[in-house]
């Protein structure tokens, strides 16, 4: 069964496979797609703004 | 813009009428109590919608003929119904090209096919393609035959002066000018209302990046009327093309500027015909074609705080500027006309009071801001204001070329007519099991049973307004009712949601004004009637 290491290393793989230009296009693709699987709008928006916080880190 | 040699009227399909002014010793005066400034399609249709309530007008325009070009193509079926309450739908039904379905490419491969709600129940389709030319030409052929509205054709407004009681124009017609005094005016002087300016109002919102060129060429092209949509195609790369077909061998296509692309260079006959040459490539056109005319277009979701000024009520493109996507500019136009018309006929003949008149702005200007909310999403979509949303744009199109649902991203959001659900104009009560017949919306039609006489509920509607009852007929409730029966359970009956003894108050403008649950009292119809009339319906 797959978990969430298994999607972090296909994105990884996904992206390395790509120049950064179509990388940008496979990541809105795959945030519209899982968002559409998710069949869930207002639980999919909260998913883009958790990741649209900014990065403590780099604050 | 025509090719070289042919002047600005100078059409391949189309013989521009040449109205003149008024003769020099004809008198300048005028009873009516009703100045319309603008006789496009918008102001025609106001002074047809005064008419059909006994009331006369005197329709100003500044030109000598029609509209240059055919700019405004797609009438809906709210529309139709509009033009055939004012009388004046036989030939739109006769000659223009209905259609109900759109096709969107991307890369060439068919992305999505929309069709838009159509069925035996509908007397009309839900959009008709006609070029502009032969919208004003019918429109005038009715108002020609109107003996209550006065048309003064070459005729400038050169400066007005409003008051409590009325509005003194300064008029301007080749004989000389002169002053004008009316009751009312209506500025139907479109996207640059010479009214507007005069009285120092601006129109507000946004203006969107994109542009396009539009243009219309005449060529024997086997292929539906079909709306068809072109993203990234061949002749355009990463830009959208538009297609159309309309009457008598005319094609309309709409192409974006690229980024950086110059209007001006963009418009030169040359270009466009070599851009167009392109096009019609990527559509599979190999046969001859001429250029008719073409124009360039930017989108902008513009309009007016207040569509009332006093006693200046602004209607159209006077009052609002919306995208083309979506095809609401005409068909909103003309619904500002009605919905005015009907209300300061009234108001004219004393049946009303002054206070109806307040509604008409947030009715028609609530149906301008809905029409934003849906065509500024289709302006982001056909041409998106930023790398974010180029890249979401890129992206669905992409997705929507192996999944379906990806593909309703691209849907134009077609014109739908407006629900007044907060309008003091509607009288708030039960909305009823329907959605499409809820208080406020317009009256979806209905096909009759044959036992009922057949036909179409539309066709049954009174002048004024229309009481659709399952119950005991209240005939004689009020002077400006008519009264229509339907058999429970009956097909029309259902998709108004009527059920028992139900019934509901359409207005002179087939909106729904009421609803009951059980057969009202006489009384009670009466009261909404003047509810609504007095606009205090709520």
């Amino acid at each position: 069964m797959a978990d969430i290491e298994d999607i972090y290393e296909a994105l990884a793989m996904q992206i390395d496979r790509l120049d950064p230009e179509a990388g940008a296009l496979f990541l809105a693709k795959a945030a519209l797609a899982l968002a559409h699987a998710l069949d869930d709008p207002d639980r999919a928006l909260s998913v883009i703004a958790l990741a649209a916080r900014p990065d403590p880190a780099r604050a | 813009m025509r090719p070289a040699g042919r002047g600005e009227h100078d059409s391949l399909y189309f013989t521009y009428p040449r109205f003149d002014p008024p003769p020099a010793d004809a008198p300048r005066g005028s009873e009516a109590p009703v100045v319309i400034v603008g006789a496009g399609p918008v102001g025609m249709t106001a002074a047809l919608t005064l008419a059909a309530e006994g009331v006369r007008s005197l329709l100003i325009e500044r030109k000598g003929t029609f509209n240059d070009g055919s700019r405004a193509i797609c009438v809906s079926r709210s529309s139709f119904h509009i033009l055939d309450r004012l009388g004046a739908v036989a030939p739109f039904v006769e000659n223009a090209y209905g259609w109900t379905t759109g096709r969107t490419f991307y890369r060439g491969r068919q992305i999505l096919e929309f069709h838009m709600p159509d069925s035996a129940d509908e007397r009309f389709r839900p959009m008709y393609n006609l070029e502009q030319q032969f919208i004003e030409q019918y429109l005038w052929e009715a108002v020609a035959r109107s003996p209550l509205i006065e048309t003064r054709w070459q005729t400038e407004v050169t400066g007005l002066d409003a008051d409590a009681g009325g509005v003194t124009l300064a008029l301007s017609d080749p004989a000389g000018p002169y002053n004008l005094r009316a009751d009312w005016v209506l500025a139907a002087d479109g996207a640059r209302s010479t009214i507007r300016g005069l009285r120092g109002l601006r129109l507000k919102g946004t203006s969107f990046e994109g542009r396009y060129v539009i243009a219309d060429v005449r060529m024997q092209h086997d292929y539906p009327t079909i709306r068809r949509a072109l993203f990234d195609p061949a002749s355009r790369p990463g830009g959208t093309v538009l297609i159309h077909r309309q009457p008598r061998d005319i094609w309309r296509i709409d192409y974006q500027l690229a980024e950086g692309e110059s209007a001006e260079d963009a418009t030169r006959e040359e270009v466009v015909r070599a851009s167009v040459a392109a096009v019609l490539q990527d559509i599979g056109h190999a046969g001859d074609w001429d250029l008719e005319w073409w124009s360039v277009y930017s989108a902008n979701t513009l309009a007016l705080d207040d569509y009332r000024d006093g006693r200046i009520f602004y209607i159209g493109d006077s009052a609002h500027i919306v995208p083309i996507f979506g095809v609401r500019g005409l068909n909103n136009g003309l619904a500002d006309a009605h919905n005015i018309g009907w209300k300061l006929g009234r108001v004219i003949k004393g049946s009303a009071a002054e206070a109806l008149l307040d509604s008409y702005s947030p009715e028609r200007r609530g149906a301008t801001l809905d029409v934003f909310a849906n065509a500024a999403k289709s302006t982001r979509f056909m041409t998106p204001p930023g790398r974010g949303w180029a890249l979401m744009r890129d992206a669905a199109l992409s997705l929507a070329l192996t999944e379906g649902w990806a593909g309703q991203l691209a849907n134009p959001r077609q014109m739908a007519p407006y629900t007044y659900a907060d309008s003091p104009a509607v009288v708030p009560g039960d909305d009823g099991p329907v959605h499409a017949a809820r208080i406020g919306a317009m009256l979806p039609d209905a096909a009759l049973d044959p036992g009922a006489g057949g036909g179409f509920l539309s066709a049954r509607l009174g002048p004024g307004f229309t009481l659709i009852s399952l119950g005991t007929a209240v005939e004689g409730a009020h002077p400006d009712l008519t009264v229509v029966t339907l058999a429970p359970g009956s097909r029309a009956a259902q998709r108004l949601g009527l059920e028992g003894s139900g019934a509901l108050l359409v207005r002179p403008d087939l909106h729904i004004g009421a609803r009951w649950r059980d057969a009202p009292a006489p009384d009670a119809v009466s009261a909404a009637i003047e509810g609504i009339l007095t606009g205090e319906g709520r």
